[in-house]
């Protein structure tokens, strides 16, 4: 092996094959594709974080195309797609679609197959849209804030450095999951610790803005949550009255910056 | 609303397009009884109805009605006559419907001619309590005593030539039983499970935890085992029905009102027809899982 080779920084994210990918029925009207963890890992906590990114790019992509795909071909389907980190659940409406899984599968193979050579033969996983960047304000600490002084002994700063990374960042919105209008967004920046509580919280306020394992988001209503609790925002993250009723779509970035007053309605709210 | 019972919701068929917002289906838990109670009062299958929890309601109607109730074996009156279930009951303005105390499955559903009014969020009028979304007034809680509820217009000009009707036996009602079988099929994560896990699964008899709720049904058997010490999963988007495994090895289902996104391995998903048996026990009932011989999974 020549020593150029040995030394090359980390190796070029890869395109992904169809083996990357496997197919598993969710029961008889939905469909799982699953990106398959690299080799040698079992946990998805062991990808590192450009990875993890990049994984989730391929997802869009693929989301995407379903998403054309769907609307072009079988707009009477009543099908959604939930997108996640390695994972696209296609899924159905079970009384109203007369599809089986069967033929779900094949459609999901017949798509994957166009979009692997798609992304081999242009060598890009294509475009991703910038989204909106949104600008939150958040009061820190105090009873809102349970945490902010753990964490931040935990990381050897003080709370106010905490903060000053916290609003420092500009993250993005990667997947909404575990509550209506909650996006994980990310990452913190490098380094920054804050593992999940052993216990979670059977009640979290809504509008508390919280970080755990590399990630920080907003509890859009009260809600059980096990994450550091740092502050909290009077701006609304979920309105079912909205379209979309989620204030962060994933694309768009957020950032987040300190209010040093008390949260009243004087703030203003443009979402 | 004279009495709501113990925790009475308004419920329908579910929401469409909200998973890639976090917000869940949910809807009814028992879909058969829903549509059943439906089609005596001649509602279209989407029309909400009142999801029962244990303990029924008591109803003073204000104006004249023709409504059904379906569950496992009920106990209904009019003005303290006993009623049957499973049939379209002509009620007169001033009468009072009670269901009593449900003891051999955990919900009834009330169907009203016209159907009950509730605004449409997402397509849907089901009661989401996590959120507090839709439902009632689109105010995301369980019926209070006061409360009033309206139906939708009448689609008849003679409301007791509705009445009488008994639910048709050419579709049986489902084998409610306080200790049941459910088909599933395979999960998508088998990787994760010892070889004979799934194996194990079906040959296990499930006891219903007394923390289930519309969210989950958690259960307690003997523990499934894991193919690896430790590993963690990325949410996966879920479906009413996944049954997932955390560390514990105790399987949950997902119901109604589950978390769009899982993060536990999947080893069966519970085939549709049969969540309605699943959704009716109560804690302490038993369940056991067996494989689906649906050959229309198979066909496509």
């Amino acid at each position: 092996m020549c020593a150029e080779q040995l030394n090359r920084p980390a190796e070029p994210p890869q395109l992904p094959t169809r083996s990357d990918f496997k197919l598993g029925a969710m029961g008889e009207k939905a469909v799982l594709v699953r990106l398959m963890l690299p080799d040698g890992l079992t946990s998805f906590k062991q990808i590192d974080q450009p990875t993890r990114l990049h994984r989730l790019k391929v997802m869009r992509s693929l989301e995407t195309r379903l998403e054309q795909s769907l609307s072009g071909t079988h707009p009477d389907w009543k099908w959604e797609l939930v997108t996640s980190y390695d994972t696209i659940l296609l899924t159905f409406d079970p009384l109203n679609s007369p599809v089986t899984a069967s033929a779900i599968q094949a459609f999901l193979e017949s798509e994957l197959a166009s979009q692997v050579v798609e992304w081999q033969t242009s060598r890009t996983l294509g475009e991703t849209k910038t989204g909106r960047l949104h600008r939150i304000g958040v009061y820190y600490g105090g009873q809102a804030g349970p945490d902010l002084e753990r964490v931040a002994t935990l990381n050897r700063i003080t709370p106010e450095e905490l903060i000053e990374l916290h609003t420092g960042t500009i993250y993005t919105s990667q997947v909404i999951g575990f509550a209506p209008g909650f996006a994980y967004l990310g990452d913190l920046p490098p380094g920054l610790v804050a593992p999940r509580l052993p216990q979670p919280r059977p009640r979290v306020p809504g509008g508390t803005v919280a970080m755990a394992a590399g990630l920080t988001g907003v509890y859009p209503f009260d809600l059980p949550g096990g994450w550091n609790l740092i502050g909290a925002t009077p701006f609304t993250i979920f309105d079912i009255t909205r379209q979309p009723p989620i204030r962060f779509v994933p694309g768009d970035r957020v950032q987040f910056y300190r209010l040093t007053e008390k949260p009243t309605d004087t703030v203003l709210d443009h979402w | 609303m004279l009495h709501p019972g113990l925790f009475t919701t308004l419920q329908d068929l579910g929401r469409q397009e909200g998973r890639k917002y976090g917000v869940p289906p949910g809807g009814v838990m028992d879909r058969f009884a829903h549509l059943a109670a439906n089609s005596l009062v001649t509602n279209r299958p989407e029309a909400a109805t009142l999801e029962i929890t244990m303990q029924g309601p008591e109803l003073l109607f204000l104006e004249k009605a023709v409504v059904a109730v379906t569950g496992v074996e009920l106990e209904i009156t009019v003005d303290d006559r006993p009623l049957p279930a499973w049939a379209a009951l002509f009620v007169r303005a001033g009468q009072v419907l009670s269901v009593k105390r449900l003891v051999k499955g955990a919900r009834a559903y009330l169907a009203v001619h016209g159907g009950f009014a509730a605004p449409v969020i997402m397509g849907s009028r089901a009661t989401y309590i996590k959120s507090s979304l839709s439902g009632y007034k689109g105010l995301g809680r369980a019926l209070r005593t006061g409360d009033r509820l309206a139906s939708g217009p009448a689609s008849v000009s003679h409301l007791a030539s509705l009445a009488g009707k008994q639910w048709p036996p050419q579709r049986p009602i489902p084998a409610y039983s306080q200790s049941v079988s459910v088909r599933v099929i395979g999960g998508p994560f088998e990787e994760y499970f010892v070889e004979d896990a799934f194996e194990a699964f079906l040959a296990t008899k499930y006891r219903l935890d007394s923390s289930s709720d519309r969210m989950g049904f958690r259960l307690n058997g003997s523990p499934l085992k894991f193919s690896l010490p430790e590993f963690e999963l990325a949410s996966y988007g879920a479906v009413f029905g996944t049954v997932q495994v955390p560390p514990n090895g105790q399987p949950i289902v997902l119901m109604a009102d589950h978390q769009v996104t899982g993060g536990y391995p999947v080893i069966a998903v519970v085939q549709e027809d049969d969540l309605s048996l699943l959704a009716q026990l109560l804690p302490g009932d038993t369940v056991r899982f067996c494989r689906s011989e649906d050959s229309n999974s198979q066909g496509g």
